[in-house]
């Protein structure tokens, strides 16, 4: 008797459990991962894939800044947190694709500056673009780990169920593009700028080898496909080209960069750090465009590209 | 392999079907290597340290009940207390000690040369060290009869589930269940599960979270006024409750799978109304190795008045060094000490002549040992002194300014470490009162109590194994 209460005990709470490590999994996965800018962007890349000859790939100063209306069969595969290992393996992904002919990546003062914090934690995300050894490799996780993480996305992020509680509306795209914020970035002191440069050059600048590396794959396996890669050096505001100035010498850089990779043919650097920098009403913060600066910088860099690129069609939309 | 990981998840009930599944008198075997692989897993080159305390305390204490001589009996004692205390010292102490001496030679003008060394700190040396030390000073005592198996003996010494964080076993608790026939028990298997879980919710959830506040703010304690600096001082309090007294009790819960009783580690400490109540509560088993083998030794109370302010301040002042081979830690012992001799001088005068209702005086009394604990912490975690004069003089800075900002987390995830926070301490109440009483009588409601911490752990814990503060020990 005391066997059978034991037996019926154990199979309620088991049962209970996974009914409700079920159905916890399963709202996470339609309303969060399935509704996250993530899956958005994935879904809408793929549609657009088949006639795509322009990729931008980044972080958010891809997303927001570049409207892809103004390059013809284009789209912007820039997602904000990403880092240049990351750029690669989305640009890796992008370059399987016959009709891409070219890959425009950003090149900033800090793209090589180790200062995420966990940039592989959506592991259900980067589990597509990965195999499980490579992110084991960069993570540290094992296997199984790696496993549960992918196909139970729920575990350790319950703070995202507050998408089910949210009214605010969830942001859309145009062909990967997310339209930034209006507002006029204000920083009279300096502080605010002071620290995003102490966040981009934590403990001063040191290279991470690790997206060195990742940079140095991108340009291999772009030579490799024969496509032509044109690294986009972002705009900021003087302040904070000024206050990083003192952790990095920008020619120093870009000198270091150019000897060493001139010799790929299939490369082009295009410097736009300082076009806005009597424009302040173009940011939104210290390096983000606002909405106006973002239009205004994807009609600079298109005229730019089209310098370099006589071929590139004028495009109505831009 | 840590508590809070994967792999211990697996390795646990599978050294549990090894163990009951081997016959009774090999199972020690299991015991040995799973410990020995379970601490290989953390640090694989300081296990040899472990087995040359095993070596040389087995050999004192059969050396010790071997002979008549009182004279070779203590020189046993004093060559295990050497060895033991020797390895301790130059794995823990060797580089604070020469620093320290160098210090002192700069000011008074003596060149000295230290000689510092590269040696890292083994894992858990201090617990196990303790635990050996306090079963020869036994056997020579005559509490307890030196053991004649070897291999008990080192699973005595190693056993996993309390080898790199405590609790600090004594021999005659742990050795004669090591030697009893166990067989497997579904109560045990409950109720080592429920310490288990509750202790895993303490550690990812309630302790991890709140280290990423505590470790922004400490970072860089200067860019902080007294509203973050409180805040991190006080989730530094929980975040070191939640994180050893964790730890205690998924050791409990492992060996309580496996038939084993540990000692209890923590009661509740942040109830206790005196610091000295808060000793009692906090770190058991450590309080009770100091009581047992310094205080009491000391003469205890039973000295002048003066002489246990003494023997109290001694045994803090050891209790400090214990935890870490730096001056904040000494201090911060030191300050307990005191703290207990004040109390103890006020204390009985300050009850003599205030009639208040008790309720309010029990409360009161609560709430102020909770803060001056609490901000006795500010020299345990801070990294320097240094940091110590930043802190609290930054915290006579009111200043709205800072709040929200740089905190590590934003406003949403300190609300759900908030709110944690108080679920574990509402629990912590309702354990004591008779709701609870009378919940724990059906199966339905305890099950669906664990299902509930099961899956606040599975949404809102750490998933990035992180160390126990007390390794560091």
């Amino acid at each position: 008797m005391k066997k059978i209460r034991i037996i019926q005990n154990v199979a309620f709470t088991i049962i209970v459990l996974l009914l409700c490590i079920g159905i916890l999994n399963f709202l996470y996965v339609t309303e969060v991962v399935d509704h996250s800018r993530y899956t958005l962007k994935e879904d809408s890349f793929s549609k657009h894939m088949p006639e795509l000859k322009t990729v931008f790939v980044g972080d958010s100063h891809v997303e927001g800044g570049i409207n892809p209306l103004c390059f013809p069969e284009s789209f912007n595969y820039g997602i904000g947190g990403d880092d240049y290992e990351q750029f690669y393996l989305r640009a890796r992904e992008v370059m399987k694709s016959p009709s891409v002919e070219t890959l425009i990546v950003p090149l900033d003062l800090h793209s090589f500056s180790d200062y995420r914090l966990s940039p592989y934690s959506h592991v259900w995300y980067w589990a597509n673009y990965m195999t499980f050894e490579e992110l084991s490799n960069v993570t540290g996780k094992t296997y199984p780990v790696l496993f549960i993480q992918k196909h139970f996305p729920f575990i350790g992020n319950g703070r995202d169920f507050k998408v089910l509680i949210s009214t605010s509306e969830k942001s859309g795209h145009i062909r990967g593009w997310t339209s930034p914020h209006t507002h006029i970035f204000e920083d009279p002191t300096g502080t605010i700028t002071q620290e995003r440069v102490n966040v981009h050059f934590t403990n001063g600048y040191t290279e991470s080898k690790r997206l060195r590396s990742a940079f140095d794959a991108l340009i291999r396996t772009s030579n490799e496909k024969k496509i032509e890669v044109i690294f986009v050096t972002f705009p900021v505001t003087q302040q904070y080209a000024e206050k990083s100035s003192k952790y990095i010498d920008k020619e120093e850089f870009f000198s270091d960069i150019h000897s060493e990779y001139s010799h790929y043919g299939n490369i082009q650097f295009i410097d736009l750090q300082s076009v806005f920098f009597e424009h302040p009403e173009f940011f939104s913060d210290q390096d983000h465009l606002n909405l106006a600066g973002s239009v205004k910088f994807s009609k600079i860099l298109r005229d730019e590209i089209y310098n370099l690129s006589p071929t590139l069609e004028e495009n109505i939309l831009c | 392999m840590l508590f809070n990981s994967l792999s211990y998840i697996i390795f646990l009930p599978i050294i549990a079907l090894a163990y009951f599944q081997t016959n009774k008198r090999h199972r020690w075997i299991v015991l040995l290597a799973a410990s020995y692989y379970f601490y290989a897993s953390i640090n694989a080159e300081f296990v040899v340290l472990i087995a040359i305390s095993t070596i040389v305390d087995y050999y004192a204490g059969r050396g010790i009940s071997n002979t008549e001589s009182k004279l070779k009996k203590r020189g046993y004692l004093i060559s295990s207390l050497i060895i033991n205390l020797g390895l301790l010292f130059t794995f823990k102490y060797w580089n604070f000690f020469n620093t320290s001496i160098d210090s002192v030679m700069q000011i008074i003008g003596i060149p000295f040369d230290p000689i510092i060394t590269s040696l890292i700190l083994p894992v858990g040396i201090s617990f196990y060290t303790f635990q050996t030390l306090a079963y020869t000073i036994d056997v020579y005592r005559g509490k307890i009869k030196a053991e004649k198996h070897f291999g008990i003996f080192a699973v005595y010494v190693a056993f996993f589930p309390q080898l790199v964080a405590g609790p600090i076993e004594r021999a005659q608790n742990l050795i004669p269940q090591l030697k009893e026939e166990k067989h497997f028990s579904y109560e045990n298997l409950k109720s080592g599960l429920k310490i288990f879980i509750w202790g895993l919710f303490k550690k990812m959830v309630v302790a991890d979270r709140l280290s990423i506040i505590v470790n922004t703010v400490y970072a860089q304690p200067d860019q902080y006024t007294f509203i973050p600096l409180f805040l991190a001082t006080i989730f530094f309090g929980f975040q070191i409750y939640c994180d050893f007294s964790g730890y205690s009790d998924m050791a409990i819960g492992s060996a309580r799978i496996l038939g084993f009783k540990l000692m209890n580690n923590f009661r509740r400490p942040y109830f206790s109304k005196s610091v000295s109540e808060f000793w009692r509560r906090w770190h058991i088993s450590l309080s009770t190795w100091f009581k047992d083998y310094i205080y009491i030794p000391l003469g205890g109370n039973r000295v002048s008045k003066g002489k246990w302010r003494l023997n109290i301040f001694i045994v803090f002042l050891i209790s400090g060094i214990w935890h870490g081979a730096a001056w904040t830690f000494i201090f911060w012992g030191s300050l307990h000490g005191l703290y207990i001799i004040i109390e103890d001088y006020f204390g009985s005068r300050f009850s003599k002549q205030v009639r208040i209702p008790e309720g309010i005086i029990n409360f009161s009394k609560m709430i102020f040992t909770f803060f001056i604990v609490n901000i006795t912490w500010v020299f345990f975690r801070a990294e320097s002194f240094v940091d110590v004069l930043t802190i609290f003089s930054n915290m006579t800075i009111f200043s709205l300014n800072t709040i929200g900002v740089r905190l590590g987390v934003d406003m949403m995830g300190l609300w759900i470490a908030l709110s944690l926070l108080v679920f574990m301490e509402l629990v912590h109440i309702l354990q004591e009162t008779r709701i609870a009483q009378s919940l724990r009588n059906s199966p339905k409601m305890v099950s669906s109590y664990y299902i509930l911490l099961i899956l606040l752990i599975l949404l809102f814990g750490i998933f990035e194994p992180q160390e126990f503060i007390y390794f560091q020990f």
